[in-house]
């Protein structure tokens, strides 16, 4: 490749601003309720099962109180799992693809191709029945710069993963040249 | 020099020194002693208890098995070159083989204790990045082995990667012979010690204090509490008067500490600038070698405090890319540079800065406000509240001090925060008592990421974290409008530079 350096004009870069993040897919929203349902009611179980200690039948309070955190938990975490679904998403660019999660604290993370180590297809067994899969991509940058998307429909991922690949590829073909 | 044609025994599987035998056997014990000292101090001084004593057969036993172990696990290790790669076989009855490609090699570090000085090995430590735990050592080689396999694993790696570095670079490798830039001199060393940030040292010796104060009275039957409140009256009105007399003897304990810390570690320190990069030698008792080529180096650091001001010195850390787990180990740290030494570093890594501009930015005073309410004024308030319940009042002079101190060290630190941007790259300056500088490459960068809060989303601000593969660098509470055109600008540095980052 020819040195280029070529005055840049800032305000012509192609921004961050500009970009249509994509939703996933909604059975992503359903994916995430069954696993909370799951770990909610061995709670409940959990929970039920103390009520039966002497020492919370001597204090109904107490048992009413497990019940209430229990409750008011559950109906947290379901409405953060849907505020959540309505702002994570996901774009890929030419050079790059960009993340954006979170309802409380939000991060948007993106990452260059010419800077992705590799890639994984991922899927538990709930998102499997729902034929869902999670992309992971994995810079040197370690755990805390790789990008996990949850969500994806089966073949999107597939798609995505085959783009990045050949993508990075195409880049360190590059500049071994 | 040694010749290519004499490392023909590396093509063959070879066993280490048989010095190895015994220094695993030493680690094995090391570790095992380790785990199991309270156990044989309770034993010296309470011989009569008898469940203490089966204790002591069962550790004996698992001693003879480790060394049985450490003695047949030698037989089985070997190592040799094959198809490019570098490949060990190890295990007794679970067989491992590694295979590292040679550009796969990252760095090749030295690592000898007086006992290594002492038979004339060194212990190999290869470093991979990426991938955890795919570093691997080899216990023992004799020296000139050792650097003979070094700089055999050196050339091969430079053959095999073309090189894409810029017509400049490649000036300075074939210019620059070995150099030493900096040779620490004893009067160095103690100026190092005591510039040490004792006051860290003080709170690891007083925390280790408290745990272990535990296992000595459970051993002992002394009763070190008991024995603390006599010293110091039992009414809690003496909390300062303890504070006064404790703080200082804690200090002048962590003072040696660190004293002989340095003494120890940075024992004759030379600091060299070698064709590839740098290279770090030192210790007394154990002498570390460290190496990095100049493309391995992510970014740098360097830290100064007021005493060392004082000395005109500066702390220098060379940020290598590493897995997570091993990422403290790759990190380069030459204490005691003056002006010059970090003058030529930051040259190294970064040839263009002196002539670039670079714009000064300050994070937004919020950051203030926030920092003051989460580590201020919110622990006052559980401590306040929990005094409240235990029936005490009147302690709200701590937490206001508290309060206060935490008020200030903020401010002063949004003062002092400051970035500068340039085309290349960017320097972060922070300053509280000491002060750190970061000098970071934009094309070392890994990936961007921009956060916020629910109040800096209020506020239109962000936090940005620059991921690169030796650590994060995040600069806090800036301007959303501005980390978007900083994010676009990094983001089209990357994918547009040739230059490879590692």
């Amino acid at each position: 490749m020819i040195f280029q350096n070529s005055q840049i004009n800032v305000a012509e870069l192609p921004s961050i601003d500009e970009i249509q993040f994509q939703r996933l897919d909604p059975a992503h929203v359903r994916v995430k309720y069954i696993a909370s349902s799951i770990f909610f009611l061995v709670m409940l179980a959990a929970i039920l099962y103390l009520r039966t200690e002497p020492l919370i039948v001597d204090h109904p309070r107490l048992g009413n109180g497990l019940l209430i955190f229990w409750v008011s938990w559950l109906i947290l975490s379901f409405a953060l799992t849907k505020m959540g679904y309505n702002i994570e998403g996901y774009a890929l660019r030419e050079k790059d693809i960009v993340h954006i999660k979170g309802v409380i604290n939000r991060r948007q993370t993106a990452i260059p191709f010419n800077r992705v180590q590799h890639c994984e297809i991922k899927a538990d067994p709930i998102q499997r029945f729902f034929k869902l899969k999670t992309l992971e991509v994995y810079t040197a940058g370690g755990n805390s710069s790789d990008l996990s998307i949850d969500g994806l429909k089966g073949d999107h991922a597939q798609v995505l993963k085959d783009f990045i690949i050949k993508t990075t590829g195409q880049t360190q073909h590059d500049e071994e040249e | 020099m040694t010749k290519r044609n004499d490392l023909g025994f590396l093509s063959e599987p070879r066993r280490q020194s048989s010095v190895a035998i015994f220094l695993i056997l030493l680690k094995s014990f090391r570790v095992i002693l380790g785990q199991a000292w309270p156990i044989f101090i309770a034993l010296i001084f309470n011989p009569t208890k008898s469940k203490d004593t089966y204790f002591a057969l069962a550790i004996i036993g698992i001693t003879a098995l480790s060394a049985i172990r450490s003695i047949i696990s030698y037989f089985k290790f070997y190592y040799y070159v094959k198809n490019d790669e570098l490949i060990i076989e190890k295990g007794i009855f679970q067989k491992t083989k590694l295979n590292v490609p040679f550009d796969r090699i990252q760095t090749i570090n030295f690592k000898e204790n007086i006992l290594h000085q002492f038979f004339n090995v060194v212990s190999l430590e290869i470093d991979t990045a990426g991938s955890k735990g795919n570093e691997f050592s080899i216990t023992a080689l004799k020296k000139d082995k050792a650097i003979a396999i070094r700089e055999f694993l050196l050339a091969q790696k430079k053959s095999s990667t073309p090189t894409p570095f810029s017509e400049e670079e490649v000036e300075d490798k074939i210019e620059i012979p070995e150099e030493e830039l900096l040779h620490l001199s004893p009067m160095d060393l103690v100026k190092i010690g005591v510039s040490q940030n004792h006051l860290r040292t003080a709170a690891i010796v007083f925390a280790f204090m408290f745990t272990s104060m535990d296992y000595i009275e459970s051993i002992t039957g002394w009763k070190l509490e008991n024995g603390i409140d006599n010293l110091l009256g039992s009414s809690s009105n003496t909390l300062l008067i303890g504070l006064i007399t404790i703080v200082p003897i804690f200090i002048i304990i962590a003072f040696l500490i660190s004293l002989v810390r340095t003494v120890f570690r940075y024992y004759n320190l030379r600091f060299i600038r070698t064709s590839m990069g740098f290279k770090v030698i030192s210790g007394l008792f154990t002498r570390n070698e460290q190496s990095a080529s100049m493309q391995k180096i992510q970014l740098i650091r360097w830290t100064t405090n007021p005493i060392k001001k004082v000395f005109s010195l500066f702390d220098i850390s060379l940020r290598q890319a590493a897995s997570t787990a091993i990422a403290r180990k790759q990190s380069i740290y030459i204490p005691g540079c003056f002006e010059e030494q970090l003058t030529s570093v930051r040259a190294a890594y970064f040839p263009e800065e002196s002539q670039l501009s670079f714009e000064e930015h300050v994070i937004h005073p919020l950051v203030i406000y926030r920092r003051v309410l989460y580590f201020g004024l919110l622990p006052a308030g559980i401590f306040l509240l929990n005094r409240y319940w235990e029936g005490a009042t009147g302690d709200y002079f701590w937490a206001i001090i508290w309060v206060v101190i935490v008020l200030l060290l903020t401010w002063i630190y949004q003062r002092n925060f400051k970035y500068f941007v340039s085309d290349e790259g960017i320097r972060i300056s922070t300053s509280i008592v000491g002060k750190t500088e970061t000098l970071l490459k934009w094309f070392k960068i890994q990936g961007v990421e921009i956060q916020q809060g629910i109040y800096q989303r209020r506020k239109n601000l962000c936090n940005v974290v620059f991921h690169t593969a030796a650590g994060t660098v995040k600069i806090p509470y800036i301007e959303l409008e501005k980390a978007k055109k900083m994010e676009d600008f990094v983001l089209y540095k990357i994918e547009h530079s040739e230059e490879s980052w590692m």
